[in-house]
Parts: C-alpha cells; structure tokens; sequence
C-alpha cells in the first residue's frame, strides 16, 4: 500500500501508538532501516525503471516517434491491446464464478478448487506454454482433429489468448474470494425474501457489494495480461507481424541489437505498468470510505 | 396469517442445528418468540418457515396453503437478519423501496413507492434519514431500517433473527418497546428468535422453548414461568436452583426430612426440586435447613443470597432476600423451603 510504505519512509513515532512503546528503537536504528529500504528501492525499481526511459529518449523524441512507425511495432501493440480485451472480461466472469462458488456454497472438492485457482501462480509459465503446445499443436493431442477443422490454435491468436488466460486467471477470483467469503450469504438472502429474481440479486446486490475488489482484480489482470512473456513466448511461433506480442517485440528488436527500439516499446509497457498502479492509488485514496465500509460490516 | 409448522425435520447441515421433529403453530396477528440456548434449533426453524432452509420431512402451511414448496421469493415473508444485511452501497431510502421496485409486473407506481416508503420511514421513527448510508447509522437505527425494509413487501408473516442481539442494553429496551408498538399497530403475525429470556417473556404474546432441536413447551410469558413442563423450561426460564430429593409415599424427602412440597403424584424414587428464589425464605426455626451464606449479589429484580447448605451434598440454593433484610457472606442462616416443583430424575 503507498499510504503504508509512506508512513514507513517518515518514520518517527506513531502518534496512535502507544507511548514509548513499539517504536521506541535509537534513532541510528531507525534511519539505518529506512536507509536500507531506501536504498533497496532505489537499486531495484527505481533505477532499471528510468534506465528503460533513458534508453528509450536516448536518441531523441523523434527517433522515439520513429519506433512507433513501424508496422510490425504497431502490429504488436494492436495484437497486445485485442489480448488484452479479451482475456479480461473472460476472467473477469470465470473470477465471478469462481468466487461466487468458493465464497457463497458449501461442495465437495471445494479446497481443492482453491489450490486450483492458484496452480497459475506456482507453475512457470513456460511450462503452461508448453502444456498448451502439447494439447493443441500440430503434434499435439487435439492437434490432428484441429488440423482437419481447419482450426488453427497455436502460432495464432487463439493460442496467445488461452495462454494469457491461464497465466492472469488468479488474479481476479483472488482478490474476491476472501471479500465474498467475509460478507458471507446474508445480503442475498435478504434480496432473495425481499422478491429479487436472481440476476437482479447479482447485479444489484453481489456485484455491487465487491465492486472495488473486482476493479483492483481487473486492473491487476490487466497488467498481467499485457506483460506476460513466458507461456506466450512458447505459443505465439514470434511471427512478426502476426502473432508479436509487446514484450515478445521488445526481445526481438533487443537481439537485433535496435536498442532504441527495444526500449521504446519497453518504454510503452512501463507506462501502462505506471498507468495501473497510478489508477488503483487514486482509486484507493478517493474512495478510501466506501472502501473501507464495503468490507466492514 | 396463521403460520403452522408440522412435524419439521432438518438433519445437521453444513452451519445450521439440527431440528428432530417440531410442532409449531403461530395464530394470526400473533407475536410469538423463538427461546432456546444456541444449537437448539431456533435459528434454524426460523429458516426453514422463511424458505431459506428447506426442511428434510415436515410441512409448513401459510393459513390453510402449503407454503412448504413456494420459492423463498415467493412465499411472502419479511425476514430481519440478525447482523441487518442492509445493502451497503444504497441509501436508506433505496433499502426501503428495494422489495417493491424489484416486483416486475406488479410494481408499484413511482409516487406509490415514494409514499409508502415515508410512510414506513415515519413508522420507524426514522423520518430525516431516507438519504444517508447504512454505515452513517447507528446500530439500533439500522435495525429499524431493516424492520421496515421487511415490511415494505407488506409480508404475510414477519420473521426476525435475534433482533436485538448487537445492541447495547438501553437500545434494546427502546427497541424492544417499538418492536411492540409497531406489532400492535399493525397486527402482523411476528415471530422472533432470541436466547435472551428476558425479551422473550417481555415482548411475546407466547413463547415457544426449543432444545436440542425439539420444542420444550409453548405458551403465554406466565404459564412457561410458572408452570414450566420440564426441568429444561424451569432452569432455562427464570432463575431457579434445584435440590436432588427422594419422593416416598406422595411427599418429597430431602436427607430424609420431609419438605412441605406435595408430591404432586410422582412416582416414588429419586427426583430434581427446582426452587425460585421466593420458593426458599429465611426462618428462626432451629430444626429448619442450615446454611451458610457463600455469597450475595444484585439480580435484576432484587437481592440473591446463595446458600450452601450444611451436610455431606454441599448443595446450594439461591434465596430472595426480602427488602429490609441485610444478610452477610460467611453468615449462618436456616432456611424454609415453601414451593418449588418436582421433576423426574437427578438434577
């Protein structure tokens, strides 16, 4: 949380704390810390971070410009963006879903699904990748039957999408999970005696009670789904043009040595990294209240 | 509406108690409260009339319809949760009209809504808050936001869960007297579930006492207080202490001293003397019961002394000091038992 990590960096005495209580250490003890932590953070973020905007302006706004006239960088930038747009309103219903089950239903296996819903997290996803090459690829399980359909999977959209689902699918129904497990069934209910058909329950009742949570969900997934490499690197066959993704395009020109280049499009995802995180800090701080009172009782 | 519970069976659930067969009937325009310890069932009985558990056996009947099978949504209740379960990103006034404007067809006009909701609003004494969030209220106020949000749907049956459960003692007698109010007023059959003995005799026209998911005994305030049916109902209701006694030939033996209890028919063997504290009074007389007093303490109606009696049980009752008489801890003091009621068993 900003807000947290800024009472950090202030330091001194908490005034809600209790009197020389916990926050009582030497003050070489203290600034010793906060410079630890600034330092750290200056090293690991904030350095490789400018670095990317450096290189990029390295040789001017208009070679910057230049690297975007480029056909198969703009290729890339479309293809990311139309990912984007469709995996995350797919993982926002599956997230939905899923939530909804684990949070309002008691079944068998639901612990399971849990461990389910988090497998993305623990598996490199360049194993996903590879998984999905081996069910759909032209060797693979369902390559065959594809073939005949004339159904094309990998090396194409349809791939880069499946691929990025998996890798973002935790992402939205993690964030809901414990908030809908928290408020619990009783809002529902009373919609539900109250006369509210159930669509209308979810739409006006259910949705409404987790609505910052699936924003944050959204934006985080968001986030993933544009920059995900690995599981899409192993699907997408780099065909330029056709199936570069952003970051695939970003390694592409790095290997071929156009480092303006590569750091221009690098330039363009860390903004849209800086854009999310700059939209869920204001979201935090304007609707701190309503927030606050959504998962409070 | 007379709501009438026949023959209810749920087996354990995932969260609720279990219920083994209960007997319940509700008459029209009837308050009647739900009394039992947690885990007897209450709760759950209270769900399966509302439709939001559905029974394993047993019928439940709406005057003389079987509501047993109408969906939750359309069975007509109005149902108060016991944590309010208002909706949290609406204004009260949209609390309120929620149930009408969800009606489809049958939905009330614009102007209707809006004068039934400052209606109910005014009713719950709530006039000025129509605008304001749930989380700007206080709890007492959101329990009447939520009374009313019950009401609006004008529900064939009111059904309330420990209605006054989070709220601090003045608010619940407040609250407790407008619940009352409203009831007479409008005469809507009411049901309410709680633990708390007090509400429950206070509030309720009848009384219905479960335990371990069967019903004890139903009736007025009066009859479960003073002819309570089983040993349950006199510890559960009331303040009372008991006495492990021996009936022999219609009169009731405590070590072999014969109280001035009748029998009252019991089978000869041991038994349970439950005593109030106005059944047990202090006495001079030398061959009364003799005891010293383990402590004195303030209960709501008046002064208690607990006594331990002398001999090998170490038995203790609680006596009723009457106004006037000041007792001491570590005092020796003989006791009369005048009443009390006798029921099978050891206590």
């Amino acid at each position: 949380m900003p807000a947290g990590i800024l009472a950090t960096l202030k330091g001194g005495p908490d005034p809600a704390g209790p009197i020389g209580g916990v926050t009582s250490e030497p003050a070489l003890v203290r600034r010793l810390l906060i410079g630890i932590a600034l330092v750290f953070l200056a090293f690991f973020l904030v350095l490789p971070l400018a670095t990317v905007f450096v290189e990029a302006f390295r040789g001017g706004l208009r070679t910057y410009r230049a690297a975007f006239q480029d056909p198969d960088a703009l290729s890339a930038i479309w293809l990311t963006l139309t990912v984007a747009a469709i995996v995350v309103p797919l993982n926002m219903v599956f997230g939905l879903a899923a939530a909804w089950a684990v949070a309002k239903f008691d079944f068998r296996g639901k612990s399971l699904l849990v461990t389910l819903i988090d497998l993305p997290f623990s598996v490199s996803p360049v194993v996903a990748g590879l998984a999905f090459v081996l069910l759909f690829g032209a060797q693979g399980l369902a390559g065959p039957w594809l073939a005949d359909a004339g159904i094309r999977i990998i090396f194409s959209l349809p791939g880069i999408v499946l691929a990025t689902v998996f890798v973002t699918f935790p992402f939205i129904a993690r964030e809901l999970i414990p908030l809908m497990q928290d408020q619990g069934t009783s809002d529902e209910e009373a919609a539900l005696t109250l006369g509210a058909p159930g669509w209308r329950i979810f739409l006006r009742v259910t949705v409404p009670n987790v609505k910052w949570a699936l924003l944050y969900g959204v934006l985080l997934c968001n986030a993933r789904a544009m920059g995900e490499f690995g599981a899409v690197a192993v699907v997408s066959g780099h065909i330029r043009g056709l199936t570069n993704t952003m970051p695939l395009h970003v390694e592409i020109l790095y290997n071929e040595y156009n480092l303006v280049g590569a750091f221009a499009m690098a330039s363009l995802l860390a903004g849209l990294a800086l854009v999310t995180l700059a939209v869920k800090s204001f979201l935090e701080w304007r609707y701190a209240g309503s927030i606050a009172s959504a998962s409070a009782r | 509406m007379q709501v009438r519970a026949i023959g209810i069976v749920k087996e354990f659930g995932a969260a609720a108690a279990a219920l083994a067969g209960v007997d319940l009937d509700v008459r029209s325009g009837e308050l009647m409260a739900l009394l039992g310890p947690s885990g007897s069932g209450k709760t759950t009985l209270l769900r399966v009339i509302a439709g939001l558990e559905a029974p394993d056996r047993g019928r439940i009947l709406f005057g003389d319809e079987d509501a047993t099978t109408i969906p939750v949504r359309k069975r007509g209740v109005g149902f108060v949760f016991q944590h309010y379960a208002l909706f949290r990103h609406m204004s009260v006034f949209e609390n309120i009209a929620f149930g009408l404007k969800v009606r489809g067809r049958e939905r009330p006009s614009r102007d209707e809504i809006r004068s039934r909701v400052t209606r109910l609003l005014a009713l719950v004494q709530l006039e000025e808050y129509g605008q304001r969030r749930p989380s700007q209220l206080s709890g007492g106020q959101r329990q009447r936001i939520a009374l009313a949000r019950a009401l609006a749907v004008e529900p064939r049956v009111l059904l309330l869960d420990e209605p006054f459960g989070a709220l601090d003692a003045r608010v619940r007698r407040d609250l407790r007297r407008s619940l009352r109010e409203i009831h007479d007023a409008t005469g809507q059959t009411t049901i309410f579930v709680t633990h708390d003995q007090d509400e429950a005799l206070e509030l309720a026209d009848r009384v219905t006492i479960l335990n371990g998911g069967r019903i004890e005994q139903t009736g007025t305030p009066d009859e479960v207080h003073d002819t309570p049916s089983s040993a349950f109902v006199m510890s559960f209701v009331g303040e009372s202490t008991s006495l492990p006694v021996r009936i022999l030939d219609g009169t009731v033996r405590f070590r072999d001293r014969v109280l001035g209890v009748p029998g009252e028919g019991g089978r000869d063997g041991p038994a349970a003397l439950y005593l109030r504290p106005w059944d047990v009074a202090f006495t001079d007389s030398d061959t009364a019961l003799a005891g010293t007093v383990a402590m004195v303490r303030r209960a709501a109606g008046g002064r208690r002394a607990e006594v331990k009696l002398d001999g090998p049980g170490q038995e203790v009752v609680e006596v009723g000091i009457p106004v006037g008489r000041s007792v001491a801890r570590g005092e020796t003091v003989r006791l009369e038992i005048r009443g009390g009621r006798i029921f099978a068993g050891r206590p």
